[in-house]
């Protein structure tokens, strides 16, 4: 980024140039973050959905006057010095002519086009999109693929519905079996999956970008949905092996009460959505209290604890199964346990499930009772031997 | 007559699917996309002038 910059900054403000940006980012507020810790005053465009349907980034395209393509492959100082200065001269171009109209989810012409529509233009239609994608064709990847974007946005609001991220990660594997060469979509999985898989630590960069703007004197722009967990875990690949943790088993008789109602909610998500034998699954269990059972975590009992028994053929590799209480007596917010556990390559295709429960120290508003609780669950680890690799 | 043929040219970049890293001497296809700021803009808006379209990701 920062040669793009050296060599097309002379030109921009000589005006002789335009920059825009079209960045491929699920949350539009972390492009924002991006791009005020590096100071980037292009215009920028958030492509959530992929509707470039590009493969890879960086991409880098100049255009004419015209709208004619004149630049591409690698920017050098010379070749951008070249490509302002050169005279292409003008191309006629009708009025209207080559211009993006503005979609209609009522003259779509397919699910896919009406999902675009509605998720795009439409501040209500989340939903709506998620239907619509859900309507196209089971082999058309690219409505897969927004399928996958939609749930997950609907995921990160207050609209979310049960299932809505592990249902992400599944149409963003099944996008991506279809379509094995886009690496776009293989990153989106790859944030959210083990560590062995991933290419780099994603969003790492959000807490140095926050420390850097801060000591600019600036308020750093804030995040909706904070990245936690895979979003920010470095690689695996070629570090040492450590050993697996131990994962608490502290009410094995099953004798603590039930969270009944519950006060919260658990929501737990495997990526990939579907393995191969001898491969590995990251598993994000987020834990959210229900805002209408007007409760706060009790940080003064013990802490969030998760304990898992892997069936025959799994086993724990690495996680965190206990999460430090703040220092704050009470709270609110999002907390995230993430294991990750290996297939063994002997396990047959099929599903397992990975039996566990949850204990947590909550207290209600209304009248002030505190109970530590358990809340049981299970994670569903779907092995596929034709599943896609995410490497 | 010229109208035809201009669009016959830059039908292949009018295409569902165009080549978007853009092929040398083709139209590059417009797009409208929301902005970072929370509007919308298309890159024909800059149409007139030299762009570089950067394709990027924040990750």
């Amino acid at each position: 980024m920062a040669s793009w910059q050296g060599a097309t900054e002379p030109h921009v403000k000589a005006g002789k140039l335009v920059v825009i940006g079209v960045v491929q980012e699920q949350h539009a507020d972390r492009a924002r973050l991006y791009r005020q810790w590096k100071r980037l005053e292009w215009p920028i465009f958030i492509d959530a959905l992929n509707l470039r349907d590009l493969d890879a980034v960086p991409v880098p395209v100049g255009v004419d006057e015209s709208g004619i393509v004149r630049l591409t492959g690698a920017l050098s100082a010379d070749a951008v010095r070249e490509f302002v200065e050169k005279d292409f001269g003008k191309t006629a171009v009708p009025a209207g002519q080559n211009v993006a109209p503005k979609p209609d989810p009522k003259a779509a012409k397919s699910p896919r086009d009406r999902g675009d529509a509605l998720f795009l233009h439409d501040p209500e239609g989340l939903d709506a999109a998620v239907e619509a994608y859900e309507k196209a064709d089971p082999q058309d990847a690219r409505a897969l693929f927004r399928l996958g974007v939609a749930l997950r946005a609907r995921y990160d609001s207050p609209g979310r519905r049960p299932g809505d991220a592990q249902r992400a990660v599944e149409a963003w594997g099944a996008a991506l079996a279809l379509q094995p060469n886009k690496y776009i979509w293989r990153r989106r999985i790859q944030q959210f999956g083990p560590r062995l898989d991933k290419p780099y630590d994603f969003f790492f960069w959000v807490e140095e970008a926050r420390r850097d703007i801060l000591a600019r004197g600036e308020k750093p722009v804030e995040l909706a949905a904070e990245p936690m967990g895979s979003e920010i875990a470095p690689p695996s690949k070629g570090a040492p092996q450590a050993a697996a943790p131990a994962v608490p088993d502290p009410d094995p008789a099953g004798k603590l009460i039930r969270d009944k109602r519950p006060i919260v909610v658990v929501e737990p998500v495997v990526t990939p959505a579907r393995v191969r034998p001898g491969e590995r699954i990251r598993a994000r269990v987020a834990f959210r209290l229900d805002p209408l059972a007007k409760a706060h975590w009790n940080n003064e009992a013990d802490p969030l604890s998760l304990s898992v028994k892997p069936p025959a053929g799994v086993s724990i590799v690495e996680g965190t199964f206990t999460l430090p209480n703040p220092a704050k007596a009470e709270s609110d917010e999002l907390r995230i346990l993430e294991f990750e556990a290996a297939v063994d390559a002997g396990v047959p295709a099929g599903k397992l499930s990975i039996p566990g429960y949850a204990l947590y120290a909550v207290c209600e508003d209304k009248d002030g009772v505190c109970r530590y609780v358990r809340q049981d669950l299970s994670l569903t680890v779907v092995v596929d031997p034709k599943a896609v690799k995410l490497q | 007559m010229k109208t035809t043929l201009l669009a016959l040219v830059l039908l292949p970049a009018l295409q569902e699917k165009p080549p978007v890293g853009g092929a040398k001497g083709q139209m590059y296809p417009d797009f409208l996309l929301p902005n970072i700021e929370g509007g919308f803009g298309r890159l024909s808006d800059y149409r007139g002038k030299k762009v570089l379209v950067v394709n990027f990701a924040s990750w």
